[in-house]
Order: C-alpha cells, then sequence, then structure tokens
C-alpha cells in the first residue's frame, strides 16, 4: 500500500513536471514546444544508451528520433532484468529454474536477429542466461556466431547456468576471425568449456580477461594467453581443470592477477615482469613470480596455517610488496621469528576469522610480532579478529604479566603511524599485544580500538555517530548479537581499565563502541 | 597557475546575457570543459560560457558548488564524525531535491552540462528522464517528452512489430 502511494506521488510528480504550465489551457498560453527533439542527436543518443534493453526498445517505437539511437544501440546486456522478465512470470530464483525458459531465449533470439538484419553493430554483449538449465547449443552458437562476435565487438560477456544440462562448447571459431578477435578488449565466460587452440586469432588488444568456472585445462589456457599480449588483468575463479597456472613472460602489460578457488591447483608460475598485483584465495600452493620487482600489493585468503605461509614464503615471492593483506580463515599455527624481512612494506592488513562455528582457534595473536619485526617501513597496520575467534579462556584480564614479559619490545617499530583493530576483544593476549605496540612504536600517531566487527564485516555498519550524551563514538551495527554486545562492553572496560592509561600524550586514541541504539537490550 | 595551491584563486564565468558569476577556481572545474580552459591558461579573465543563460549558470554552479570534493583540513575532520556513506547519502537527497524542476529547465541542465562536460549532472539530469520512460505508455512518453509520433502509421506498425517483445 505505501509503496503503491509513493509511486502515485512519484508519477504524479512527474506528470506536473513535465505538463507545461499552459496545458490547462488559458489564451496567454504558448503552443507547446517540443524541447526534448531540440536536444542535441547525441545528447538524445547518450540518454537513450542509459536506458534498459526493453525500455529502449518501447521507446524506438516513440518517435524517429529515438528509432534513430536505438539503431545505434551496441551495449546489449540481456537478462531477465533487463527484458523486464522478472516479477511477471518469474518470481524467485527457484521459479526461474522451473519455469519453461524458452521465453528468455525467444526475446534474446529476437533481438539478436533484429540486430543481425539491420547491420546494427554490437560493441558490448552482456548474455546473463544464467536461469536457463537447458539452452540449445545450436542458438549460443548462431547468436555469438552470426550476430555478435564480429568486428567491432569490444566486450564479451556469457553467463551460463552452473547446472547446464549439457555443458556448452564455447566455439573458439568466433576467435578465429581475425579481426573480430582483435576487437575484443574484455572476455568474460561462466559455467561453459572453453578449449582454445593454436587456430586461435590474435586477441591482440584483450586487455581483461575473467573466467569463471569454465572449464579450460592448462594447454587450452597457454594457447589463449599466448594469443593475447595486451592483457593487463586476469582473473580466474573456480576453474577447477587447471593444475599448473602459468602466465608467460610475453604478458608485459599484466598489472593484475587474481586466481581464486580453483580446486585442483597445484603450482602457480608467473613470468610476467610488470605484475603489481596478486590475489589469491583458495588452499596454499607453490607461488613462484620469476621477476617480482614490481609486486607491490599481495592479497592472500587462505584455509589455513596462511599466516605463517605468508610469512615464511613472501619475502622471496614478493619482496617488494608494499600493501600486504592477509585473511586467514582458520589459524592454528603460530608465526615464528625469522631473519626474512619485507623491507618496502608500509600497510599491513590481517584479518583472523574462524571458518567453522563453536570452535575458537589456537593461535597466538603474540605471534604476529613477527610480521611487524620483519617490516622496518611499516605506516600502517590494521588488525581484524572475527567475532569469537579466540578463546573464551584467553579472555579475562588480570595483573599477571607472565607472558607479557615474553614480549617486552626487542625491536622498535619506527616508522609506525596508525594502529587500528576491528573486533577488539577482551582477550588478554589482544591487550598485551596493543600494549607492545604502544611501547614500541615512538611515532605512533593514532590507535584506534574497534569493538565491532568494523565496515569491512558488516554493510549495514559502520554509520559512526558521535553520541550527543557522552563524547565517544558509536557505531550501529544491526548485526552483532547480544553476546557479542555483551563482549564489546567487557573489551572496552578493558580498553579503558588497562590501556588506555598507557597511551602517550600525543597519540590519538579512540576507542570505538556499538552505538547505544545497539546496545539497548530493549531495541530486539 | 601560480596561485592554484592556495586553493581559493577565483574565477568569472559570464552567462550571454551579461550577467556575471564569480565562482572558485575549484567549483568551476567540476567542468571539465571549464578544466580544460583554466589549464591551458585561456581564464585568465571572465570566461564566456556561450548558449547558457543565467538562470541556468546559476544551477549549474550551484550544483558544482555542493558536488565539489572537499579537501584539506576541513574535510578531514568532517570525515573524522561523518562516515563518507552518509555524505553520499546527504548528497543523493540534495540532488533528489535539486532536479525537481520543470521540463524545460531540466532539458537546459542536460545540455549545460553535456556542453560543460559535468559528468554526475549529465548522468543526474538523464536518469531523470530515463526514469519517465521507464514503465510508461507510449502516449505518456510522448506526454512526458513533449514530442510528436512522427511515424507514418504502417511505419509505426513495422516498428511495433518488431519490438513486439518489449510490450508484453
Amino acid at each position: 500500500m505505501g509503496i503503491h502511494a509513493a509511486a502515485c506521488t512519484t508519477k504524479q510528480w512527474l506528470r506536473e513536471l513535465f505538463t507545461p504550465p499552459c496545458a490547462h489551457g488559458g489564451s496567454a498560453c504558448r503552443r507547446r514546444e517540443p524541447v526534448f527533439d531540440k536536444l542535441p542527436v547525441d545528447i538524445i543518443h547518450h540518454i537513450h544508451s542509459l536506458l534498459p534493453v526493453r525500455d529502449a526498445a518501447r521507446a524506438a517505437c516513440v518517435c524517429r528520433g529515438f528509432l534513430r539511437s536505438w539503431r545505434c544501440y551496441t551495449n546489449l546486456t540481456l537478462s531477465v532484468e533487463t527484458l523486464g522478465l522478472t516479477g511477471k512470470k518469474y518470481k524467485d530464483d527457484a521459479d526461474i529454474f522451473l519455469m519453461d525458459a524458452k521465453i528468455l531465449i525467444n526475446v534474446v533470439d529476437k533481438i539478436l536477429r533484429n540486430h543481425s538484419r539491420h547491420g546494427m553493430e554490437i560493441s558490448r554483449l552482456d548474455l546473463e542466461l544464467y536461469p536457463c538449465k537447458n539452452i540449445d547449443a545450436s542458438y549460443l552458437d548462431r547468436w555469438l556466431q552470426i550476430t555478435a562476435v564480429r568486428p567491432g565487438i569490444k566486450e564479451l560477456k556469457l553467463v551460463l547456468c552452473r547446472s547446464m544440462k549439457k555443458e556448452y562448447i564455447f566455439p573458439c571459431s568466433v576467435l578465429s576471425n581475425e579481426a573480430a578477435a582483435s576487437s575484443v578488449r574484455s572476455l568474460e565466460l561462466h559455467a561453459c568449456a572453453f578449449h582454445p587452440t593454436t587456430t586461435l586469432g590474435w586477441l591482440s588488444r584483450l586487455e581483461t580477461l575473467c573466467l569463471y568456472r569454465v572449464n579450460i585445462t592448462d594447454e587450452g589456457l597457454g594457447h589463449l594467453l599466448s594469443k593475447s599480449f595486451s592483457l593487463g588483468q586476469i582473473d580466474i575463479i573456480n576453474c577447477s581443470k587447471i593444475i599448473c597456472l602459468k602466465i608467460p613472460c610475453t604478458l608485459q602489460k599484466l598489472n593484475v592477477l587474481k586466481v581464486s578457488w580453483c580446486g585442483r591447483l597445484q603450482a602457480v608460475e608467473i613470468n610476467a615482469p610488470n605484475l603489481s598485483t596478486l590475489h589469491f584465495i583458495g588452499a596454499l600452493v607453490e607461488i613462484s613470480v620469476a621477476d617480482p620487482s614490481q609486486l607491490q600489493d599481495v592479497h592472500l585468503i587462505g584455509p589455513s596455517h596462511l599466516l605463517s605461509y605468508a610469512r615464511a614464503k613472501l619475502s622471496y615471492t614478493a619482496p617488494n610488496v608494499k600493501s600486504l593483506s592477509l585473511i586467514s580463515l582458520w589459524e592454528n599455527v603460530d608465526i615464528p621469528m625469522m631473519p626474512s624481512k619485507f623491507p618496502y612494506l608500509t600497510k599491513l592488513t590481517i584479518d583472523i576469522l574462524r571458518s567453522l562455528q563453536g570452535c575458537f582457534i589456537r593461535f597466538d595473536v603474540l605471534s604476529l610480532v613477527s610480521f611487524l619485526d620483519a617490516s622496518p617501513a611499516l605506516d600502517s597496520f590494521t588488525l581484524h579478529v572475527g567475532q569469537d575467534t579466540l578463546r573464551p579462556d584467553d579472555s579475562v584480564v588480570g595483573g599477571d604479566n607472565a607472558n607479557y614479559e615474553r614480549w617486552q619490545p626487542q625491536c622498535r617499530h619506527d616508522h609506525l603511524r596508525q594502529v587500528t583493530i576491528t573486533g577488539f576483544c577482551s582477550s588478554k593476549k589482544l591487550a598485551q599485544f596493543v600494549i607492545y605496540l604502544l611501547e614500541s612504536s615512538p611515532r605512533l600517531d593514532c590507535l584506534t580500538l574497534d569493538t565491532t566487527p568494523g565496515p569491512r564485516y558488516s554493510t549495514k555498519c559502520g554509520i559512526t555517530r558521535k553520541h550527543t550524551s557522552s563524547k565517544k563514538m558509536g557505531i550501529c551495527c544491526p548485526m552483532m548479537t547480544e553476546s557479542n554486545i555483551a563482549e564489546a562492553q567487557r573489551a572496552v572496560e578493558v580498553a579503558n581499565t588497562y590501556i588506555a592509561g598507557r597511551v602517550p600524550s600525543g597519540v590519538g586514541f579512540q576507542v570505538l563502541e556499538p552505538c547505544s541504539e545497539c546496545n539497548n537490550p530493549k531495541r530486539r | 597557475m601560480a596561485t592554484r595551491e592556495a586553493g581559493k584563486k577565483m574565477i568569472m564565468l559570464k552567462s550571454p546575457d551579461g550577467m556575471e558569476f564569480e565562482v572558485e577556481e575549484a567549483v568551476a572545474m567540476e567542468s571539465q570543459t571549464i578544466r580544460k580552459m583554466i589549464e591551458d591558461d585561456c581564464a585568465d579573465t571572465a570566461i564566456l560560457i556561450p548558449n547558457i543563460n543565467s538562470k541556468i549558470l546559476s544551477r549549474v554552479i550551484e550544483y558544482c558548488n555542493k558536488h565539489v570534493p572537499t579537501t584539506g583540513a576541513t574535510g578531514a575532520a568532517a570525515s573524522d564524525t561523518v562516515a563518507p556513506a552518509a555524505l553520499a547519502e546527504d548528497l543523493k537527497i540534495w540532488d533528489a531535491e535539486f532536479i525537481k524542476v520543470n521540463r524545460a529547465t531540466r532539458f537546459n541542465l542536460i545540455q549545460a552540462a553535456s556542453y560543460l562536460n559535468i559528468k554526475g549532472l549529465l548522468d543526474l539530469t538523464s536518469q531523470t528522464t530515463i526514469d519517465t520512460i521507464s514503465d510508461n505508455s507510449l502516449e505518456e512518453i510522448r506526454s512526458f517528452l513533449s514530442t510528436k509520433n512522427d511515424y507514418l502509421p504502417e511505419e509505426e506498425q513495422t516498428i511495433r512489430r518488431e519490438n513486439q517483445w518489449a510490450f508484453q
């Protein structure tokens, strides 16, 4: 009801807006001037090009001006959403799979035939066919071969259903045409097989490549990469046929490589000389970088022992790394102290999470000092501790300094200026770690202890409000449970009792807590 | 260009109907067209903005004033208390109010945004036009845009048949 009313008002408002003041008569009334028609053609094209494909096709029936725009509507995103098939016959994903997907297929077929008949160029084709479990390969072949992949195509994205009845094999022949191959700038394939051979044309302008759940072998990928020397970014996700990922040295422009969840991957060999960013997600494998001089940004997410692995190997794999982000999903091994260094590392982010509910990790937070010790240039350090990750028996802070003695500052972190800990809890070792940082970082500017999961882990979180009553900051965090909030309150107490007093006067010290809204039990 | 780092250099913008507007350089440079003129050192005295009358130009300046990124000391202080998300939300609400203008003004704003190359304003004004096209009947769209059906009957039939799927 409320939504309907709102929609009516908007419509009324639009009507008023677009009805000239003279529409209701009056002698002084000028004739209706077709203002829109007076806009320059390129602006009309621009506005039309922003319309989703269904509205764009309807608009073509309004007047010749829009028909001209429709004839150069080159960016086709064909999906259930843009074709207006949502909310009518399909309610949600489950229904989509149950329904006969013929409607979607028919509409796509009509549009592409129409484009082809009028000789319209397609510069971007985004075929989102994930609701269709069963598409005849001959349709897909025709769409790609005859209509879409022709000279002029810049971006091609094909998204098929993960559980297709019969795996679709992407027709490499469409990329054998040199003119078409050389115009493609971006290629993204989901859930199909792709078997490039030597007959592949030169993909001389291909800048970004994304393969998601694609059945491609080491050999096939090798052929593809050997023809794509302009690649700047490669994204490989969930491609389980890849065993050894080899990035050839011919990829001189390759900047970014992202490899995620490739189940059977055993090794990554990077020979591209200018790689600056590496993201790797999944079970740890041997990663070798022939020339790591440009590699400055490394992001790893791993299921187990990621931190000790990174500490031991990365100083050789990426000795020039400047920014390092590590997300450990299950850390049960303490990080050993080692002589190797990260001489250029300025920004370090470590997230300690747990992948199993109800289990706490056996990890000594104090062993993180190994990273700090190895990073003499470190400027900013961010640590995130997941909710309920550290054992409760590790909690409770007492006056006992026995453990802390081990960590009397042995080294100084002369450049460290910013320390942020999100998910700060009442763990004793975490408190000791913070105290250690305070005492060994003479140039510290700012220490933030955030007792909420922080903005990265809760999309609805992170609206910071300054409380009027106290000067404390509060963070809205609707996803925290009652016990999380109780723990956050204990953590605030720990910060105030054991840490606040040790903060030197020049250091900006902030304890962030859930805002009073979240703290209020009546809210639930 | 020597005074650019002072951050408060003023620029004079002139509309064809003779009005002059003194604006901060940073605000004027929200327009890529003006930015280019300034960077090419063509902006020593007043910049004449052709085809945009003073009424529209003043609205454009109002938009740029609101959207110029806050930097420097004040910007840092502001971000301590207001999260970027909240700022963006605030701008959105402001934009929605800003664009509540009559049709002629809005088409003039589109033209101005296009000429002055102000992406945010072009997006905003175009999007508002698009919203009037989506989900309306052809007659409604024609009346909203105040444009005429210039097809011959048989032409219209052909084009309707071609795009029948979009009306189902």
